[in-house]
């Protein structure tokens, strides 16, 4: 097992290294492909210079405050929603298909019609967010709630539980799990919804910033900005998901315990 | 074939009819435009922000009789497709290659899975560079975006074929193509298709937002000419253009699903 874990990562780390080395060699020893492949030290050197600059942390601040109440607006509406859809099984055939169908709809095309109604400033970029979230999330709560097995509330409500104590008791830690991955979902999509109404419009933020570098030709702080904000995204979702891992192997092992006292 | 007795026909609530749920979808997209109707004659909501159902639908008709709606949904449809065609090519063979190999399946999915959820379309100046102003650039970057989850709904739709199948499968003595075409599209089929589904809503997701980023052509690129130009019934006319295009192509996905697993 033990050699069998060395060998995934000797693999790994392999593959990475491998596309790495040909980036910076590609990059170093054709004239337009570094033009649009610089070298990797030429974007790690770059990158330390991005990361000095004064605006670079009010950047960072800037996006992050626009995915996170993009975040939170969506996902409120989007629990709320499909809690509802979820709920009725009228409205869950009627309405989440044409909820699936909307949401394919590449929400960065409605940014004319927030423009108007939110303005250019961070508003604009956050209702993009939310807008983009709000499906996922409204989606995986009502699958979520419509295959709870029945037999939950059934025995829930034979053992006298009120209505209160069914819902944070049994219904809520049901179906937890499934809305906390669907809230990820939702996250990735509000990180990416954020950044690209940045590159349309906007004054500032880490998507704007990198747009910036490349109307400036400046390529290099252009990947640099770009490496960073990828960095970021995988961290966050890498975090979110082992908080999830780690509520639901809670959950598991305390519904365990409670049965075996 | 059974007819269905008057106490059968009584227990099946008519909701679970089909015909209901097109009814009642249908009723809901005209109350709702009704409602739009009124409150924009009324001047409830600002014109900038709500456009009459009449006047979009008054638009999608000029557009339609002037060939304009046509060639932006032929433009955006083409390289629809042709970014769904190589990624489903690349995603389901680079798939199916990490099913095969246990070892690269775990050294590589983690890192396939973390840039499924990064935002690749940033990258779309990496591909204006690289192919100019073109088609090209639209399709490669959307080939890019949609073959990730191809490629991790695949693997993961190949190993969960139940062991029983595949030895069925050498009991029998099926010859590679029959095991391929008879047991294993069968099985992982459902999940196959949620990974093309989902490749089919992050191209039109890509293709659409540089089309309008960068408005080279397509349906992207007539609404924020039309978002430019003020024409808020042109707007939401290309809005719903891309709405019923999505729609279709799903349904699509659907329909191929249903048709491998008969």
């Amino acid at each position: 097992m033990r050699s069998g874990g060395v060998r995934v990562w000797v693999v790994r780390l392999g593959v990475i290294g491998l596309v790495l080395c040909a980036w910076q060699l590609g990059g170093g020893m054709v004239k337009a492909g570094g033009e649009v492949f610089p070298p990797i030290s030429e974007i790690l050197s770059a990158w330390v210079h991005v990361v000095q600059q004064p605006f670079f942390f009010s950047d960072i601040s800037m996006t992050l405050q626009e995915i996170t109440s993009g975040f939170l607006v969506g996902s409120a509406l989007g629990l709320v929603f499909g809690t509802v859809i979820g709920s009725s099984r009228v409205a869950n055939r009627v309405l989440e298909p044409m909820l699936f169908w909307a949401s394919g709809v590449p929400k960065i095309v409605l940014l004319p019609i927030l423009l108007s109604v939110l303005g250019a400033g961070i508003a604009l970029k956050a209702g993009h967010a939310s807008l983009s979230a709000f499906f996922p999330v409204s989606l995986g709560t009502a699958t979520a709630i419509k295959t709870m097995p029945p037999i939950y509330g059934l025995v829930a409500k034979t053992s006298g539980a009120s209505r209160l104590t069914t819902f944070f008791r049994v219904s809520a830690p049901a179906v937890a799990g499934q809305i906390l991955t669907a809230l990820r979902l939702g996250l990735a999509v509000a990180i990416v919804s954020a950044l690209l109404a940045e590159t349309a419009v906007a004054t500032g933020g880490l998507g704007w910033r990198a747009m910036q570098y490349y109307q400036q030709l400046q390529v290099p702080e252009m990947y640099a900005t770009i490496l960073t904000v990828f960095l970021a995204a995988m961290v966050i979702n890498v975090a979110v998901e082992r908080l999830i891992q780690v509520y639901t192997k809670h959950f598991e092992e305390s519904d365990v315990s409670t049965s075996a006292n | 074939m059974h007819d269905p007795s008057p106490a059968e026909r009584r227990s099946t609530p008519i909701t679970e009819s089909t015909s209901f749920l097109i009814v009642a979808r249908v009723a809901i997209v005209v109350a709702v435009a009704g409602a739009l109707e009124v409150i924009t004659r009324l001047e409830l909501l600002p014109a900038n922000f709500v456009a009459r159902p009449t006047d979009i639908a008054s638009r999608i008709g000029e557009g339609v009789r002037s060939g304009e709606m046509q060639s932006a949904v032929g433009e955006t449809l083409v390289e629809v497709l042709a970014a769904l065609g190589l990624a489903s090519v690349i995603g389901l063979s680079a798939g199916y290659v990490l099913w095969r190999s246990r070892l690269l399946s775990r050294a590589l999915l983690p890192i396939v899975n973390a840039l499924f959820s990064s935002p690749i379309v940033l990258l779309y100046p990496v591909s204006l560079v690289l192919f100019g102003r073109t088609q090209t650039a639209i399709i490669v970057q959307a080939t890019a975006y949609a073959t990730l989850p191809i490629v991790v709904y695949t693997a993961r739709a190949l190993a969960e074929i139940p062991r029983v199948l595949q030895k069925v499968a050498d009991v029998e003595l099926l010859t590679s193509w029959q095991r391929l075409t008879k047991v294993m599209i069968p099985s992982a089929a459902p999940k196959l298709s949620t990974g093309v589904r989902l490749g089919v809503t992050y191209i039109m997701i890509s293709v659409v937002s540089v089309e309008f980023l960068v408005q080279i052509g397509g349906l992207g690129s007539e609404i924020q000419l039309s978002a430019l130009r003020f024409d808020m019934p042109g707007v939401y006319a290309y809005v719903l253009a891309v709405v019923l295009l999505s729609a279709l192509l799903i349904s699509g996905v659907h329909a191929i699903e249903r048709k491998v697993q008969q």
